[in-house]
């Protein structure tokens, strides 16, 4: 990714940080722990916690509020529980999705239905443990793949 | 001048100020709780590769002598302030003195270090003239019956019967040198520390390297090959309430890496950092080096697995993101936080703490070292000295 220092908006940051959620954004000082203990960032290198608030306080604001990534956050607070600044990522990352909305990026729609993929997938989460907690003493490893399809019965 | 001082703390700046005020001829009650001074400097490993590598370590044991052959310094271990009053711009202090080994007897012959079934029975640090005994450790302490120490004790040093002692000093100023606490790094659980051994605090490899020769640092044969050094641990971090740096991990760490190095030159190390603080006398050139030899990450790991080898999650390996990487010992390198004791301190000689815990002087009574924020042994020694020189001009202008 290039940075190009006439397209940066550098009242971006101000403006998250005036944000509900986004306040404790610029104390940040890049040491990475949020993405070094992030399960998405575990499953998908190309978010980045760390890379985000670097990239709104650089002021790239549309790379930032048009991507993808910003959804991909389930919520967790992994982040915030570790950051030395106490930045609240997780804050940050529903202040960044509610400036998307309102800046037009993504339709009032979309984020309603990530909470319902997040729901979902808790629900699947749920049957997909009690599926494998029948054979819980047993030594054998569990499948995913086949636990997903003997609870949404494929 | 006929005058007299408290210095309660013996470590570099408890020391570094007494010897100053004895220089003026002030006579000086240095009080220590533990049973040798030297303070957590003492424990430390000198960092000398194929050359010094002004570390300070050596600065101890070298004033520890000084200040055992300065006729105006009463060095009282094992004591402790029990009572505090001012009187007229003067301190009346009750000091009390655990007494079941007495100093002035034990001759560190050993005897009793081989006798006790608990190891109870310790030398602080390489230059302490006396033996301790450690009460969480000590049968009697937890009130069993045992004397196997004192019948070992060729000198009759050590006594359990023998009752502590208490008496008053009086003296025209106070400087309380009472050091610091390290990070109990148990509170970063994700790093595993207390849970896997081969996780271990910087603190504890400055006390193995002191102890031995090469890099067996577990002495069990096992030589690290592959050394994780984590930086920031308990320093610059709102949640613990440090929102400072505590100047002396960067250098120990890598002076200690550096160490590892010249005893095992197969040695690497890789340090995990947010930016490196390079910070007094000759270090600049210790980081240069070190960044020729060493593996530099610019991320602080989220967690540690207690897998062989150890697995650490991190994000910052140059060009990528989340990724994993393993080491076989991981090194935390713990900042300084303000001692426990601050609180009843604070209470006993009628001193304010700033926001993080360390204390603040006040007339007649100074803060020096880590008592009042992070130093080095340096920088504690200087401030030792610089202290009590303050006091000195203070109580000159008031005979004057």
């Amino acid at each position: 990714m290039s940075v190009t220092a006439t397209r940066l908006d550098p009242k971006f940051k101000y403006e998250v940080a005036a944000h509900p959620g986004g306040e404790e954004i610029k104390v940040c000082f890049a040491c990475g722990v949020c993405t070094a203990g992030c399960p998405v960032s575990e499953i998908d290198p190309a978010y980045n916690p760390r890379k985000i608030i670097r990239m709104v306080l650089l002021g790239m604001r549309e790379e930032v509020l048009k991507s993808d990534l910003l959804w991909l956050c389930i919520n967790c607070y992994t982040c915030t529980a570790h950051c030395p600044q106490n930045v609240k990522f997780t804050n940050v990352i529903g202040a960044l999705r509610d400036m998307a909305v309102k800046e037009g990026y993504v339709h009032p729609r979309f984020s309603g239905d990530v909470d319902e993929i997040d729901r979902f997938m808790l629900k699947l989460r749920r049957d997909m443990v009690a599926a494998a907690a029948k054979e819980k003493d047993a030594p054998a490893k569990a499948d995913p793949q086949g636990l997903l399809d003997q609870v949404t019965g494929k | 001048m006929k005058a007299s001082a408290l210095v309660i703390g013996g470590g570099p700046a408890g020391i570094g100020a007494a010897l100053e005020l004895a220089a003026a001829g002030i006579k000086v009650y240095l009080v220590e709780k533990e049973g040798a001074v030297g303070g957590w400097g003492a424990r430390y490993v000198c960092k000398a590769t194929d050359k010094c590598r002004q570390c300070s370590a050596c600065l101890i044991p070298e004033k520890i002598q000084e200040v055992y052959q300065e006729p105006l310094v009463e060095i009282l271990t094992n004591t402790q302030v029990v009572g505090f009053a001012e009187e007229a711009g003067r301190f009346q202090v009750r000091l009390q003195r655990e007494q079941t080994l007495d100093p002035a007897l034990c001759n560190a012959c050993g005897k009793c270090l081989e006798a006790c079934p608990r190891g109870a029975v310790e030398r602080l640090n390489p230059w302490a003239v006396a033996y301790s005994i450690d009460k969480e450790k000590c049968a009697v302490y937890a009130g069993e019956n045992c004397d196997l120490c004192a019948r070992a004790c060729p000198t009759g040093a050590i006594n359990f019967q023998r009752p502590s002692a208490s008496w008053d000093v009086s003296v025209d100023l106070v400087v309380a040198a009472t050091g610091h606490q390290p990070f109990d790094a148990r509170r970063k659980y994700r790093l595993g520390y207390g849970r896997f051994p081969r996780v271990i605090t910087g603190l504890e490899l400055e006390e193995a390297l002191n102890r031995i020769e090469g890099i067996d640092i577990f002495g069990d044969g096992w030589k690290p090959m592959n050394v994780a050094f984590i930086q920031c641990v308990g320093s610059r971090d709102v949640q613990e309430g440090a929102e400072y740096c505590s100047r002396v991990c960067c250098k120990y760490a890598l002076r200690l890496a550096g160490l590892m190095r010249h005893r095992e030159p197969q040695t690497q190390v890789t340090f995990y950092y947010m930016d490196i603080q390079t910070g007094g006398k000759g270090f600049s050139e210790v980081y240069q080096d070190c960044r020729e030899h060493f593996a530099f990450v610019r991320g602080i790991p989220a967690k540690i697995d207690g897998s062989d080898p150890l697995k650490l999650h991190l994000d910052g390996v140059s060009g990528q993101s989340f990724t994993t990487r393993e080491h076989d010992l991981v090194v935390l390198s713990v900042g300084i936080t303000p001692s426990p004791d601050n609180e009843e301190i604070a209470r006993l000689l009628t001193l304010n703490r700033d926001e993080h815990g360390f204390l603040k002087g006040r007339e007649g009574v100074y803060v020096a070292g880590t008592a009042g924020g992070p130093r080095d042994i340096s920088e504690s020694l200087a401030h030792g000295m610089e202290t009590a020189a303050k006091a000195i001009t203070k109580l000159e202008g008031r005979e004057g």
